[in-house]
């Protein structure tokens, strides 16, 4: 159980598939109810980003990362482990800043939000209605946290 | 000589210049290694020496501008999915182009006159190729004419070496010790090279959990062995290289050391084996202290080898070992990682070695072949390696014995906060060349700071002031820790496996494309022995089975430390703006006869981004360099360039199409141009075929849709 924060949950992003250890939700840091104390009501499953966006993202990715990275390699449990405690904007400074090697930044704002719904769909994570929010400040609610076995 | 025919006048210190002309007339048949004569492009850097350079002029600085794409050979079907890359460089022998081509590394014989498919060959699957990472870097095939029949040689992802017929591409009949006993495969013509890898190896010799199964390959609880560099071939021995997963992304440490295999071209017998990490009674045994050589492994040959006939020496780089950004595990400098190996290719003894950087925990594997051609050096003729890096430090050394031209210290580096961990106190840095870029010697200093108006000055300034300045050799910290500073940034400024450096033996000059970097590595955190879960999470491997590329870690001990912690550490940009002067991409050029750097221009142009930022407004923003790693090759008196797509964006015309340049070789100025149906990458090749000179650009581009392939171009009937 790396995070806590779970009681501060608004909404929980159930995993596509059960994990044995170190499974990872996204979770809004705003205070509420534990989710793990009570089913979140049906409205708030609703994934954070959409699958087009994840889409538009898969897109940027091939086209811009691929040639360095690949994302078998990278998503899954590794990101789930790499990211717990931390937040979608911890994601997004953190690629606005080193990424791409050599001319980081270059990247629109758009596209990297984009790159990051496509980590989370390849990470476990289900889609939604909305896309991961353009304000850097919502993107910094959404905080990736463990779950206990 | 070509370089010192009679009548030609010869550059180079005056009153040696009757000792020096006396010495070349005598005793050195060529400056260039065999390899490009009657138009041919033997080996993947052209001439055994690997300086991709050729003496062929019929393409010339007055016609350049005239070459038409005469062919173009895709490579959209020789995998499962539509690949982008095209990694390597074909060789030419006679009319026939050689090449592999994707993610299953097939072989192709291509005509060179027209483009057409001669023959293919694909190896049959196997869960061992299913296993195996990056399995589209073959970089190309190695050729050897025995008996009078060409042989082409190809070293697999899944690690079979395979023989095959030039003419017809078949394995060739009687050759390898047994047969590899796998269903689709030949009787004859291909070798299975992991029991010979193993076969001295106590953790195989050890094992209890069942028989070698060569289909799955190396139990992975004991490692995974791969190739990720063609084989090469001297003398009538194939000299095969090995590879791993990169160390980065494993967590365990335990994996198969990436010994170098010789094998008889003529039979496939295998003749020798070299340890890359030193057994009891081995030179640099000493360097793993702890006994720790008993399970670490990796140590592998990502570029590809050099080799010199004449002196029948073959010439080696390697990389690190597992795990690669905590060592703790490993003290010691490790030989013979970070590596120059010179072996016997008779024998596989080591020559020579000599270690480029100690104990390699930065991602300094080091990229290229070895480029060898001979220099004249205050009078003296010398047999030359020079030896290109990541970092930017360019060693040269004399190839017949080891010893620097020029003398390297050793200087000391920042040393590791992480618990347990182990940095060398020192790192060896060339005095003569200069590096690449000089930014490596101290990181951002003053001079270096992004000072182009006073605000981003102050911005930058106050910024750096929160880490801690070092250039080359800077370690992760631990994290959380105690120190005042954020993190530690360092800077690299050198160039990596896809735009390797060129050389012109005729002169003696030396071309490096390099890119400016400074970052702050990421923390170390302890792992508690919680290993990473890879690929498909909770799946066996059998589920992994016709997924690409899906490589869960090897070994069974999992490192004390490993990347994590928060991302706060990182060197942030100013709005986009770096807080350094950026140099994206530019070409130095080197008389390695003196290690003078004789010019270094920036290739491509700022891009519009920084050109037009708001915090630039009113400022006569430098030409920093375009984003795309420029590629080049020696032909004549040009300097043939182009830049990539797939790692920046290559240069184009107003019309957005990609230029292939014709540089003055002793300027880099450009003389003309032509463009590119699709942009270049990695590498490119000439050849002279029915009197016909043809250049063969690998292109491709993810940006473009345009996926790899090879480009011939020629001038008009």
């Amino acid at each position: 159980m790396v995070g806590t924060s779970l009681k501060t949950s608004e909404f929980v992003l159930s995993l596509k598939t059960p994990l044995a250890v170190g499974a990872v939700v996204i979770s809004c840091a705003a205070p509420r109810a534990s989710a793990q104390d009570a089913a979140p009501p049906p409205a708030l499953l609703a994934g954070a980003f959409s699958a087009a966006q994840a889409a538009r993202g898969e897109e940027t990715f091939k086209e811009v990362c691929a040639a360095c990275h690949n994302i078998d390699e990278m998503a899954g449990a590794r990101f789930r482990s790499s990211w717990a405690d931390q937040t979608a904007g911890d994601i997004f400074d953190f690629l606005s800043n080193a990424m791409p090697q050599g001319d980081p930044g270059s990247l629109t704002p758009e596209e990297y939000r984009n790159i990051i719904a496509f980590f989370l769909n390849r990470s476990g994570y289900p889609a939604g209605e909305r896309e991961l929010p353009v304000d850097k400040a919502e993107l910094s609610k959404l905080r990736i946290v463990a779950l206990s076995k | 000589m070509r370089a010192f025919r009679s009548g030609q006048r010869v550059v180079g210190p005056p009153g040696v210049l009757a000792v020096a002309l006396f010495l070349a007339l005598s005793s050195t048949p060529s400056a260039q290694l065999p390899g490009t004569a009657n138009g041919e492009w033997r080996y993947l850097g052209g001439d055994a020496g690997h300086t991709r350079s050729s003496t062929l002029n019929q393409i010339n600085a007055s016609n350049f501008s005239g070459l038409k794409a005469v062919w173009v050979y895709r490579g959209d079907n020789f995998g499962p999915g539509v690949e982008y890359t095209a990694r390597s460089t074909p060789i030419h022998v006679n009319g026939t182009l050689y090449t592999v081509m994707g993610q299953r590394r097939q072989v192709a014989a291509i005509d060179a006159a027209t483009g057409e498919t001669r023959w293919t060959f694909r190896e049959p699957d196997t869960m061992r190729y299913l296993r195996s990472p990056r399995t589209d870097f073959g970089k190309g095939v190695a050729y050897a004419e025995v008996d009078g029949r060409g042989v082409i040689f190809v070293s697999t992802p899944a690690f079979f070496l395979w023989a095959l017929d030039a003419k017809t591409g078949r394995p060739l009949e009687n050759w390898g010790t047994k047969p590899v006993p796998l269903k689709e495969f030949p009787k004859s013509g291909v070798i299975d090279m992991i029991p010979d890898l193993v076969s001295d190896w106590d953790p195989w010799l050890k094992w209890k959990g069942g028989a070698y199964d060569p289909d799955y390959g190396l139990p992975r609880q004991l490692g995974m062995i791969t190739c990720s560099s063609p084989p090469i071939v001297a003398n009538g021995v194939v000299v095969v290289l090995a590879g791993h997963e990169p160390s980065y992304d494993q967590t365990r440490i335990e994996n198969v050391p990436a010994d170098i295999q010789g094998y008889d071209a003529k039979t496939g017998k295998r003749l020798w084996k070299f340890h890359v990490i030193p057994r009891p009674g081995e030179v640099g045994h000493e360097t793993w202290e702890n006994d720790a050589w008993k399970h670490s492994g990796n140590m592998a040959s990502w570029a590809p080898a050099s080799a010199d006939p004449q002196r029948g020496l073959v010439y080696i780089v390697t990389n690190a070992s597992t795990y690669q950004f905590y060592t703790g595990h490993r003290p010691g400098h490790n030989l013979f990682g970070g590596s120059v190996l010179a072996l016997d290719v008779k024998t596989g003894q080591r020559k020579w070695h000599y270690q480029i950087h100690h104990s390699d925990q930065w991602n300094y594997d080091i990229p290229t072949a070895p480029i060898l051609m001979d220099l004249t050096v205050d009078g003296k003729r010398i047999p030359a390696l020079i030896q290109n890096t990541k970092q930017g430090l360019i060693f040269a050394l004399n190839r017949e014995t080891g010893q620097p031209i020029w003398p390297i210290e050793e200087r000391p580096v920042m040393q590791t906060q992480v618990p347990g961990n182990y940095t060398a106190k020192t790192q060896p840095y060339p005095t003569r060349p200069e590096p690449l870029d000089k930014i490596v010697l101290g990181g951002i200093t003053d001079e270096y700071v992004m000072d182009w108006t006073p605000e981003l000055k102050k911005r930058a300034t106050d910024i750096l002031s929160k880490f801690n300045i070092g250039g080359l050799y800077v370690p992760p910290l631990p994290y959380p820790h105690t120190n005042s500073y954020v993190n530690n940034v360092g800077c690299v400024g050198g160039l990596n496996i896809y735009h390797p450096p060129v050389a012109d033996p005729t002169t003696g000059i030396m071309y490096a494309s390099h890119q400016r970097g400074c970052s702050a590595p990421q923390y170390l955190v302890p792992t508690e022995g919680k290993d990473e879960e890879r690929g498909l999470a909770g799946k066996s491997e059998e589920e992994w089975r016709g997924r690409e590329r899906h490589t869960p870690t090897t070994g069974t001990t999992v490192a004390r430390f490993k990347q994590g912690g928060p991302r706060t550490g990182v060197l942030p940009l100013m709005d986009g703006v770096p807080v350094y002067k950026p140099l994206n991409q530019a070409l130095a050029a080197y008389d390695m006869n003196t290690g003078e750097k004789l010019w270094d221009i920036p290739v491509g142009q700022t891009p519009a981004r920084l050109r037009n930022h708001p915090l630039l407004k009113g400022v006569n923003v430098p030409n920093v360099g375009g984003t795309g790693h420029s590629i080049q090759m020696v032909v004549g008196d040009l300097l043939v360039q182009t830049t990539e797509d797939l790692r920046g964006e290559a240069e184009a015309n107003d019309k957005g199409m990609p230029l292939l340049h014709a540089r003055d070789k002793k300027t880099g100025r450009i003389l003309a141009s032509v463009e590119l149906p699709v942009p270049g990458q990695y590498g490119m090749m000439t050849f002279m075929h029915d009197k016909k000179q043809y250049i063969v650009v690998q292109a491709g581009s993810a940006r473009r849709k345009q996926p790899g392939a090879l480009v011939a171009l020629a001038l008009p009937d």
